[in-house]
């Protein structure tokens, strides 16, 4: 429309020219001209501030994704030697702290044998949620997560240029794996995060159709409650003349106890993930599939919803699958390379301490779709960290489906094309256990 | 019986006067999409420069359109005069 602008201003330009130049002419078409000149000036300041604003605008974009680059490298560099300088002194902190540490055990195990205590001190959190269900919070986890494996190779006393050139920023040799496996190996000495194998415990065949949105499609992510402890579920699309398709759904965190039992779906699969492939979790889902048929060549296509989303990205990503596509839901992906060349889709909740886990998120290349779920209005309190339960990215995915952005309809269709065509639906849940 | 220049000037005036009403609709057709939408995601200083930029453009549109108006507004007056004359 800037053209147009100044198409009107040329024209009036030369109707000026011609305009009440004659001496016969009343004082009205003088007054006109004066007019025509003063219109003509204001639509060419109006067709330059118009370019300027869409200039603006498109610079501004630009601008967004530059200073959240600058901030963001910035903030990692001070944070991670801040955090290289702590862990130099982590062993006398270790010292100093060791009694409050104990304390800290010795309080939190008397809650657990005091009758009713462990349930007010679950109440206290659910009702004191304001400060984990926050943007900010998230955003310094995400740091900590990053600067994780600085603070360790300070504490074990690499000396600081040494570990600038191991990390993130550097070779790349020391990252957030690093510090998960540090965690693991130090926690395996009291009996925690220890992985161990994972066999079936059974199937089941359940009816099931493609799914034909976002919403659908979380809708189909297993809820073990609901499944008598099935974690993963596999539709197996049969196709006309081609080879079968695959959408596999993966659960979330089963249970939160950091020694490892019978469930794959628990917290020492959420710190092998930060790791990489391998969780009890991953190799459940990889046993699945091999049973479900899926090869090398399978087209497949992840969705999961929390460590399941992680789990899915994991997956992915290995190289093992023909990956077709992938969606997760409140994640840990962050630090995942998803490779290019397939449609991603991430959604988080910016105020959701599970994405932060997964560090900073470096797949730009997928269609992220972030939501502050609580802004502007009142956290509820019937959850510790209610911006991550499912109930809300279900939410997500309702607006999702109601939304027209290209990227997100996009995708969406991307997704729903790969089983349009299947000639029949097969699904199955799979229950696993650790060894 | 008209002068001749008179007639020359009527004819020239009408020409122009049939132009900026063409001029006007163009011109109020184009500001609803030159001038862009309210928005709500930009926040803080960014928000408000949009906004104070956005108010700008409006005003500067509504100017240059008013003056087009009272130009058509002048030249019509300026053909009923010359119309009297005759």
């Amino acid at each position: 429309m800037t053209t147009e602008a100044s198409l009107i201003a040329r024209y009036l330009s030369n109707l000026e020219q011609e305009a009440g130049l004659q001496n016969n002419a009343p004082f009205e078409a003088w007054r006109a001209r004066t007019s025509i000149a003063e219109a003509e000036v204001l639509i060419a300041d109006a067709e330059a501030r118009a370019r300027s604003l869409h200039g603006g605008l498109i610079s501004a974009a630009d601008g967004y994704g530059f200073v959240d680059r600058f901030i963001g490298a910035f903030v990692r560099s001070v944070a991670s030697d801040v955090a290289g300088v702590l862990g130099m002194f982590a062993p006398l902190n270790t010292l100093f702290s060791m009694p409050l540490l104990l304390a800290g055990g010795a309080v939190a195990g008397g809650i657990s044998l005091i009758p009713g205590a462990k349930e007010a001190a679950s109440r206290f959190m659910r009702e004191n949620n304001e400060l984990l269900t926050n943007p900010l919070t998230v955003t310094i986890e995400r740091e900590t997560t990053m600067v994780a494996d600085d603070a360790m190779m300070g504490a074990i006393g690499i000396p600081r240029p040494v570990a600038d050139l191991l990390g993130d920023e550097g070779l790349g040799i020391s990252n957030h794996a690093t510090a998960a496996s540090g965690v693991m190996a130090a926690g395996s000495i009291f009996g925690l995060f220890r992985e161990s194998p994972v066999h079936l415990v059974g199937t089941k065949p359940v009816v099931a159709t493609p799914p034909t949105g976002y919403q659908e499609r979380l809708g189909r992510v297993p809820d073990t409650d609901e499944t008598g402890g099935a974690q993963v579920v596999i539709d197996k699309y049969e196709m006309e003349g081609e080879p079968d398709r695959f959408e596999v759904y993966i659960a979330g965190t089963v249970t939160f106890n950091p020694i490892a039992a019978d469930e794959p779906f628990d917290m020492t699969t959420n710190m092998s993930n930060a790791v990489g492939p391998g969780s009890g979790a991953y190799e459940s889902v990889a046993e699945a599939m091999r049973l479900a048929g899926i090869d090398e060549n399978s087209p497949v296509q992840f969705t999961g919803y929390s460590q399941g989303g992680g789990t899915a990205a994991q997956l992915a990503s290995s190289g093992d699958y023909n990956t077709v596509g992938l969606a997760t839901f409140g994640g840990p992906t962050g630090q995942v390379a998803i490779p290019e060349g397939f449609t991603t889709v991430i959604v988080e909740h910016t105020d959701d301490l599970v994405p932060g886990l997964g560090g900073h998120q470096q797949n730009l290349h997928a269609v992220i779709v972030e939501r502050d779920v609580f802004g502007g209005r009142e956290i509820p309190t019937d959850y510790a960290v209610p911006a991550h339960h499912y109930e809300y990215y279900e939410e997500t995915a309702q607006l999702m489906d109601a939304a027209r952005s290209d990227a997100i309809t996009g995708s969406i269709d991307a997704l729903n094309r790969f089983g349009e065509r299947a000639v029949s639906v097969t699904s199955t849940q799979y229950q696993f256990e650790r060894d | 019986m008209a002068r001749p220049e008179d007639a020359a000037l009527l004819d020239a005036l009408e020409a122009q006067l049939r132009e900026l009403n063409y001029l006007q609709a163009r011109v109020d057709a184009m500001r609803s999409t030159l001038l862009p939408a309210p928005a709500s995601f930009w926040r803080g200083a960014a928000g408000r420069v949009y906004e104070a930029e956005r108010s700008a453009l409006a005003e500067v549109i509504a100017r240059g359109s008013g003056a087009l108006s009272t130009a058509t507004s002048l030249t019509s007056d300026a053909v009923e005069r010359v119309i009297a004359r005759v």
